[in-house]
């Protein structure tokens, strides 16, 4: 063979690289920019160089209505509005790897149902008995406690049955049917005031972001990223099939029981304390694929950045939209999510 | 020298691989052949240790682990917009960080040189053909250059060109990497050809195992394979196998011959 072809084989790697290195740098920029639009909107009307100044005055700054908001309120939300859309973002990413099935999410296999059954459990309860612990912070631990329980019902499932695709995805959906079911029931117990309690939950919104909250969820996603990052080369292998990756000595069923662990904690973190949110499981992969192909060492960052862009976008467009009270980002993605989906679902006719 | 212990392998309460054992000498190339069902894909999935059942596994007296093998079974057909050159790449994937290794690139690109695939490598591996597929999923497995190769039929997608090309190919690698070659095959004219050996799988049993010209007689062939063989002599001394349906005016009838060949096992 000449060595003309394996020159120009070398400099089509190089083109690439330097293409899919400038769209992780194109994400990152995007966020950026999302972010500051972000800090600069909300019901208060605060003017740009107002909250430039409140930014760099830190949390004690002199003017204490704009350290507030910008401190205590939009900072919070944005940086909970990152990690929610970089968690979900590796988590859909995840899965629909180690399941090989484009339709995977958090959100289709049950993991966000459980949560939503968690935290209306846990609100109903508060209606009727009072609980030891702050309902800010009640309602999160049982959302994370039944995403747990969630991973666990699959997960026995896959003991006994093999953990190969089809049983995984057949006891996610089985499960986010169940849970679906209890959320129901307790929406059907609980008094009007209390519904509207959990209606709102299951709306998915930033609102409730604090820095604790920001704390937790970051942590679990910091703790996750090592972890997904040792088996990098392992997913992108998987991407060869299952055959295929086993004869290149991989343990394929415990790379995906390991990565099945990390994208239950991911969702917990991510849902726990803002509520259902769904669809950016399902297109940040789908974009980032689009983009720059099934390198993990690119897809999964890029995957991450654009549920992260999602998210910021959805969180600006919920304020601008409803200048009184924001609309939640939950049902932002939801609205805009599908005719997103479509689009690169069209344009991409592999997954 | 490789030795290989298997134990019965058994699906649904039946015995689809009887207890076997082998050895094979480094630089070998052993062809697997054997009528549909026989085990011959049973056979390399075990030596590859996917298959429940302990696989004893030894190389010079030292055991082999699951990372020393590189098996590509049958059913390699991949879905995969992964280019052709980070297919192979992934062969050594232990040896892949955050940055891929320049030296490696090279590697790799000298490797789907060695298959003739150096046009197809920034071409995605769903925009290939079934043949093309399969030539670069072999490359991965020899870039991957693991102490032993088990091969299920790796010429079951590619033309006539391309068959005889690989098989040369395999039998190159065996001697320059001084490493065993297992190919199950089909063609038993191309097995005779390229193979230094070959055992015969019918019914999960080993029935033959010997040099080409001393495992294909008509009579072995007429007994497994269930068709009137008849061996040529070309040109360059190769046997090379013509089968007729049995009962086909003219063609050989294999009663004798079979009853020949039980007479000798």
């Amino acid at each position: 063979m000449s060595v003309a072809a394996q020159t120009r084989a070398l400099r089509s790697w190089q083109v690439r690289a330097a293409q899919r290195g400038a769209a992780v740098m194109a994400a990152v920029l995007l966020l950026a920019v999302l972010a500051l639009l972000d800090l600069g909107t909300g019901p208060s009307r605060m003017s740009p160089p107002e909250v430039w100044q409140a930014l760099l005055a830190g949390p004690s700054g002199a003017n204490r209505a704009a350290a507030t908001i910008l401190w205590q309120i939009r900072l919070p939300q944005l940086a909970m509005a990152v990690i929610v859309g970089v968690s979900l973002g590796l988590a859909g990413l995840l899965m629909q790897t180690i399941l090989a099935n484009p339709l995977a999410s958090p959100f289709t296999l049950g993991f966000s149902a459980a949560a939503g059954f968690g935290a209306a459990l846990a609100i109903l309860g508060t209606s009727y008995i009072a609980a030891p612990i702050p309902q800010w912070l009640l309602t999160p631990l049982a959302a994370f406690a039944a995403t747990l329980l969630a991973t666990g019902m699959v997960w026995l499932v896959s003991r006994t049955k093999g953990a190969s695709p089809d049983i995984l995805v057949l006891a996610g959906i089985a499960v986010l049917f169940f849970f679906q079911s209890l959320q129901a029931l307790v929406q059907f117990l609980a008094a009007p005031e209390v519904l509207q309690q959990i209606v709102f939950w299951l709306f998915g919104s930033l609102l409730r972001a604090n820095w604790t909250a920001v704390q937790v969820s970051g942590a679990i996603l910091l703790v996750c990223l090592p972890v997904i990052i040792r088996d990098i080369w392992a997913l992108t292998a998987l991407r060869l099939g299952e055959a295929n990756a086993a004869s290149l000595g991989l343990d394929v069923a415990a790379l995906r029981k390991r990565c099945f662990l990390i994208t239950a904690a991911l969702t917990a973190g991510a849902v726990s304390f803002t509520g259902t949110i769904g669809f950016v499981g399902l297109i940040a992969p789908h974009m980032a694929r689009a983009l720059v192909g099934e390198d993990h060492r690119l897809s999964l960052p890029l995957a991450a950045l654009a549920g992260a862009v999602i998210m910021v976008a959805a969180s600006v467009a919920g304020k601008l939209l409803s200048q009184g009270a924001a609309i939640p980002v939950g049902i932002i993605t939801a609205v805009a999510g599908i005719p997103m989906l479509i689009v690169v679902i069209l344009r991409h006719k592999e997954m | 020298m490789i030795e290989i212990a298997i134990p019965a392998i058994s699906r649904r309460n039946a015995v689809i691989l009887h207890p076997l054992r082998l050895g094979i000498p480094q630089g070998q190339m052993l062809g697997i052949i054997g009528p549909n069902g026989a085990g011959k894909s049973t056979l390399l999935a075990a030596i590859a240790g996917q298959v429940p059942e302990t696989v004893d596994l030894h190389r010079d007296g030292h055991p082999l682990t699951r990372q020393d093998i590189g098996h590509l079974p049958q059913n390699f057909a991949v879905r995969s917009t992964l280019t052709v050159l980070e297919a192979v790449l992934l062969g050594r994937r232990e040896e892949l960080g955050l940055r891929v290794p320049p030296a490696l690139l090279e590697a790799a690109l000298d490797c789907l040189s060695g298959l003739g695939l150096s046009e197809l490598a920034s071409r995605p591996l769903n925009a290939l053909s079934g043949g093309q597929q399969q030539r670069v999923l072999l490359a991965q497995r020899l870039f991957r250059d693991p102490r032993l190769l088990l091969l299920d039929e790796p010429t079951s997608a590619l033309d006539l060109h391309h068959q005889m090309e690989v098989l040369a190919r395999l039998r190159a690698h065996a001697r320059a990497a001084a490493v065993p070659v297992l190919c199950a095959l089909h063609d038993l004219t191309l097995a005779a050809r390229f193979c230094d050996r070959l055992i015969v799988l019918a019914a999960g049993q080993l029935v033959a195992d010997g040099a080409p010209e001393d495992v294909l007689t008509s009579g072995s062939i007429a007994a497994h394979w269930q068709i009137a063989p008849e061996i040529l002599t070309c040109r360059t001394g190769h046997p090379v196998l013509v089968a007729h349906p049995i009962g086909a005016p003219g063609s050989p009838d294999p009663a004798p011959l079979a009853a020949l060949h039980a007479g000798f096992t």
